[in-house]
């Protein structure tokens, strides 16, 4: 133990003395580790850290599996829940939430919508959760008829009731509905999502629990102790054959299968993870080339100092340990101030974590991401220290202390290992260059790509109509019909339509379809989206007239219904022909369901995401009939900056009906700002860990040249006595650098191909194999290399080769 | 030469390193510098053989006025008149024997089968064709020594400047080598040797004494060993 304390003073005192050496290994470190921590800190929330549910390991989503429709990714049907919970085997319990939804909550000073969820009652015993105070949901809670009780949310209860410790048994006004408080969740709770404020039970009806038809439900189910997920799925699997041969018509080739919770969380969060931890691992191993390369060049002048130690006694394996600790010791700080910089960049980052992980939980330090930084800390002292170790101590003790700190350094087997790890450099750099490169691509593709609509100056906001206060149609549409009259009316505005939902928050309602004169299509697979709409929702959002018309004031209740359809859904039903003026209904074929006419084409719009294809979609005015999906987004498009006129719309809304919350005002733009935020900030971060890798390899390059023209001045003495000229020297130099670059980029290219699949999944309008994306990385790579190689060739040009013949 | 000087700016004025050098040197003579540490010897061989170009005077190699040539000039001059052989030997320990041979070569426009061939004819003619794919480090000093003179001589120079190229080198080696530079010069190479070994001193057929950077004598002539 002495002996290693001894080590460690030594190795203090040999970076101490070296403060030039010691700052930029450090700085060089701090980087990689930095890098490293953070994202391992994105890492922990996301992938590791347990999910604030007891035994949370054991809870999965359950699914509907209509791939066969285009829906491989179902929301579950209320039927489908019940006979799953009743017949399976896996499951220690199943409970349903409601597939988005809201309450308007008034009587509370300004209306307002709340965001919340109707939950089957034993929700959170599923999640294994109580509320902090009051109960948790009974059974007879959730009996059809039984008096209205609401959960609410901590943040809702402090916010809105300002902590009022006599909430329980208070009654309060959803959707113009009393509803008992019977409890208040524990700080930091939150499901299935951060935003959700409120939970009241479903009370299914034994009706609602027989459709299969209606899937908008949200299944989180519990495993029983031992099962695991491929049984679960096993189960899940033989109840939909079952199913299916029960309900042929609903369920036919409809299957099921479970996803643990916390990848249904991740989602796509976790994939960019791996790729955003695959790059930073790659800095850090040049980091540690760039370190273990820095430490062979010392080696030069520290043979003198081992070969004593040698020959006093030590063992090579002593001396092997001892450099070892100075790396560590040379990694510790780095660790320390990574961790910092990790701390810093937390919030940063956090923008990355998805909204189903508790915001509580943020990035930030816990004890795994210490030992991790500690771990990795230690890992990459070893790491860069243990090749340079394992050489130096394997000096030639007499030549050594014959030639003191000579210029011969660690031998050629020394250079050979550091232009190694040099290519090792360029060819990490290149991979994580041409990554970096064919996600810019991807990601400008993506940002200059038509969505098919325009979102600016377009205001966006919800007024979802409670049912209790508007169960027949003819008031909803009257609501409609005023509030955009009157906000067409204001001064600012240029168009207003409703629809069921704008780009970018759904694909939209589906529904099968028959087309007149083609009763042999399978109305199953026919499944276009439906958006609900007013006459001037096209005009708002400036989607494009292809062919035909749009809706008109004409197309109002009582006349023929219209629709408007896009231009996949023309291609796919009525490929070749004119589509204006055919004809579909939604019902059976033979049924007394009105046929609907198509009246115009509009183009596609990429509403499930910018890089997600368009489906075949139908557009379908508000007026004519009550299609079940409720046009509650209303879109503005307005002459200056759209949240000026917020206010003014508000005040419209609620002229016609003064409880009418009014929620989520935003401006379109903000909404795909946000799709592409997380795109965003992946591709920033890799851009950025490239860039430092890049700055990395080129320092690599750099120190290797200038230390092989520190060692080779003599020779370069020599060539220049033989004859050769200032510009044979800098072309020898140049192509020393240029041959480690070459060497390394092929290696750099071959692999970069290899991995680059691991990205197609991110990648949009470029291909994983793109040649601009690959020739530009290597082409920046190579006049970063020259310039690298220049400095020290200048150098080498200016050897007074009298004072080199001289150089001992 | 002619009133060749050199000096250098040092935090004390002017420190002079070589001074009024006034010397000519015969087509084929074959001159000793000898001299005390610092005397100048090496900066002298410097100018001569034109690897330092910060000096003042004048120089004449063979009617070409060296002092109003520019560097890439001096360059170009240097390649054809002149061989080096240095203490050292500085042969190139990444490079084989045929290879050292080959470098001034390599720095001429002279094409790849040419080079072979005058490789293959100073191998020959220095008798170690056997030792043509060894490393330097395979060989004894007195081989090494050997190898850097049959470079300084491929390129048929004129003009050989060895600086001490015995001083590494034990008696009978050293015997040897000088025996070498006598039988180029009698065979018509110039050769400028500085050594402080007054045996292989007498080879040469002049001694210049240098010392502070001043000739103290140059006009003796010594019989040939």
């Amino acid at each position: 133990m002495s002996t290693f304390l001894q080590d460690v003073r030594y190795g203090i005192r040999m970076l101490v003395k070296s403060p030039g050496f010691t700052v930029f290994a450090v700085a060089v470190l701090s980087l990689g580790i930095a890098a490293n921590t953070a994202i391992f800190s994105l890492a922990n929330t996301v992938l590791l850290r347990a999910l604030p549910y007891r035994d949370a390991s054991r809870l999965v989503m359950v699914w509907e599996d209509s791939s066969a429709y285009g829906f491989p990714h179902n929301t579950p049907s209320a039927g489908s829940f019940a006979e799953w919970k009743s017949r399976n085997q896996v499951f220690e319990d199943m409970a349903a939430i409601s597939f988005g939804g809201s309450f308007n909550l008034t009587g509370e000073g300004q209306p307002q919508e709340l965001p919340g969820r109707s939950v089957t009652a034993n929700l959170f015993s599923v999640l294994g959760i109580t509320p902090e105070f009051g109960r948790n949901f009974q059974p007879e809670d959730d009996v059809p008829g039984a008096r209205h009780v609401a959960i609410l949310s901590h943040g809702l209860w402090l916010r809105q009731f300002g902590g009022d410790p006599q909430i329980l048994g208070k009654e309060i006004s959803l959707n113009y509905e009393k509803f008992m408080v019977i409890g208040v969740m524990r700080r930091g709770f939150q499901f299935p999502d951060r935003e959700i404020e409120i939970w009241v039970p479903s009370q299914f009806t034994k009706q609602k629990l027989a459709n299969f038809g209606n899937h908008s439900l949200n299944v989180v189910a519990r495993l029983r102790p031992g099962v695991s997920l491929a049984a679960a799925n096993a189960n899940l699997a033989t109840i939909a054959k079952q199913l299916e041969r029960e309900h042929p018509d609903e369920n036919a080739k409809v299957g099921a299968y479970a996803v643990p919770l916390r990848d249904e969380f991740a989602g796509a969060t976790k994939s960019a993870l791996f790729i955003l931890m695959g790059a930073v691992g790659f800095v850090l191993l040049i980091a540690c080339a760039n370190i273990a390369n820095l430490l062979l060049a010392r080696a030069t002048g520290r043979r003198r100092e081992l070969a004593m130690r040698l020959a006093l006694g030590a063992s090579r394996s002593r001396i092997t340990r001892q450099l070892l600790v100075e790396s560590v010791v040379l990694a510790l700080p780095a660790g320390a101030a990574g961790l910092l910089a990790s701390v810093f960049a937390a919030d940063f980052l956090g923008r990355l974590i998805p909204k189903e992980f508790a915001a509580a939980s943020g990035t930030g330090l816990d004890g795994r991401v210490l030992a991790f930084t500690i771990a990795i800390s230690l890992a990459t002292g070893i790491l860069f220290g243990i090749i340079p170790a394992l050489r130096i101590s394997r000096i030639d003790l007499v030549t050594s202390l014959k030639q003191g700190g000579g210029q011969s350094g660690v031998g050629s087997g020394g250079r050979r290992l550091r232009d190694a790890l040099v290519v090792c450099e360029v060819a990490l750099a290149i991979v994580l260059l041409s990554g970096a490169a064919l996600m810019i691509h991807s990601f400008e593709a993506l940002y200059h790509h038509d969505p098919g609509f325009r979102a600016d100056h377009v205001l966006v906001m919800r007024t979802p109509l409670p049912r209790q206060k508007y169960e027949a149609f003819a008031p909803r549409v009257s609501f409609y019909d005023q509030v955009l009259s009157r906000v067409e009316s204001l001064p600012g505005v240029e168009a207003a339509g409703y629809t069921s939902w704008v780009p970018l928050t759904n694909y939209g309602g589906a529904s099968g379809i028959q087309v007149e004169g083609r009763p042999e299509l399978d109305s199953k697979v026919l499944i276009p989206n439906v958006r609900i709409i007013s006459r001037d929702y096209i005009r708002t959002l400036q989607i494009k007239l292809v062919k035909g018309r749009l809706i008109e004031s004409r197309d109002g209740t009582g006349t023929p219904a219209v629709a408007l359809i896009n231009e996949t859904m023309a291609r796919n039903i009525w490929p070749g022909e004119d589509p204006i003026g055919k004809h579909f209904k939604t019902g059976d074929y033979t049924d007394k369901t009105p046929w609907i006419t198509v009246v115009g084409v509009v183009g596609d719009v990429h509403q499930a995401g910018l890089d997600v294809p368009a489906r075949a979609e139908l557009y379908m005015p508000y007026a004519q009939q009550d299609f079940g999906f409720e046009p509650e987004y209303l879109t503005v498009r307005t002459k200056g900056d759209p949240m000026q006129m917020a206010e003014a719309i508000r005040q419209q809304i609620w002229a016609v009906d003064s409880e009418q919350p009014v929620a989520g005002v935003m401006p379109l733009a903000e909404l795909v700002d946000d799709y592409l935020t997380p795109r965003q900030m992946q591709t920033s971060l890799l851009g950025a860990f490239a860039g430092l890798a890049l700055l990395l390899a080129a320092l690599g390059i750099y120190g290797v040249l200038s230390f092989s023209v520190t060692q080779r001045t003599q020779e370069i003495g020599v060539r220049i006595a033989l004859g050769a000229r200032r510009e044979d020297v800098l072309k020898m130099i140049l192509s020393q650098g240029l041959k480690l670059f070459l060497a390394g980029a092929v290696i750099g290219l071959v692999s970069a191909l290899a991995l680059s699949r691991a990205l197609e999944h991110w990648l949009y309008g470029v291909s994983a194999t793109d040649p601009w994306s690959f020739a530009s990385v290597t082409i920046l790579l190579a006049a970063v290399t020259l310039l690298a190689c220049y400095i020290p060739a200048r150098r080498a040009m200016r050897v007074d080769p009298l004072v080199a013949l001289r150089y001992e | 030469m002619v009133d060749v000087e050199k000096s250098y700016e040092s935090g004390a004025g002017k420190t002079w390193v070589l001074r009024r050098i006034n010397l000519e040197i015969g087509d084929g003579d074959f001159i000793t510098i000898m001299g005390p540490s610092g005397a100048g010897k090496s900066t002298l061989m410097g100018i001569i053989g034109m690897l330092d170009g910060a000096w003042k005077g004048e120089y004449y190699l063979l009617d070409n006025a060296v002092h109003k040539l520019d560097n890439r000039r001096r360059v170009e001059l240097h390649k054809k008149y002149i061989g080096f052989v240095f203490q050292q030997y500085h042969l190139l320990d990444s490079l084989t024997v045929a290879e050292n041979l080959d470098l001034p070569l390599s720095y001429r426009d002279i094409k790849k089968s040419e080079r072979d061939s005058m490789v293959a004819d100073v191998l020959d003619r220095f008798q170690i064709v056997g030792k043509k794919d060894l490393f330097p480090n395979q060989l004894s000093g007195g081989q090494q020594q050997l190898v850097a003179v049959a470079r300084a001589v491929i390129g048929n120079p004129k003009l050989i400047l060895a600086d001490e190229p015995t001083g590494s080198l034990h008696s009978s080696q050293g015997k040897m080598i000088m025996d070498l530079l006598k039988g180029l010069n009698e065979a018509g190479t110039t050769i400028i040797q500085v050594t402080h070994n007054e045996n292989w001193a007498a080879y040469g057929s002049r001694i210049i004494q240098l010392a502070d950077g001043w000739i103290i004598s140059g006009q003796t002539k010594v019989g040939a060993a």
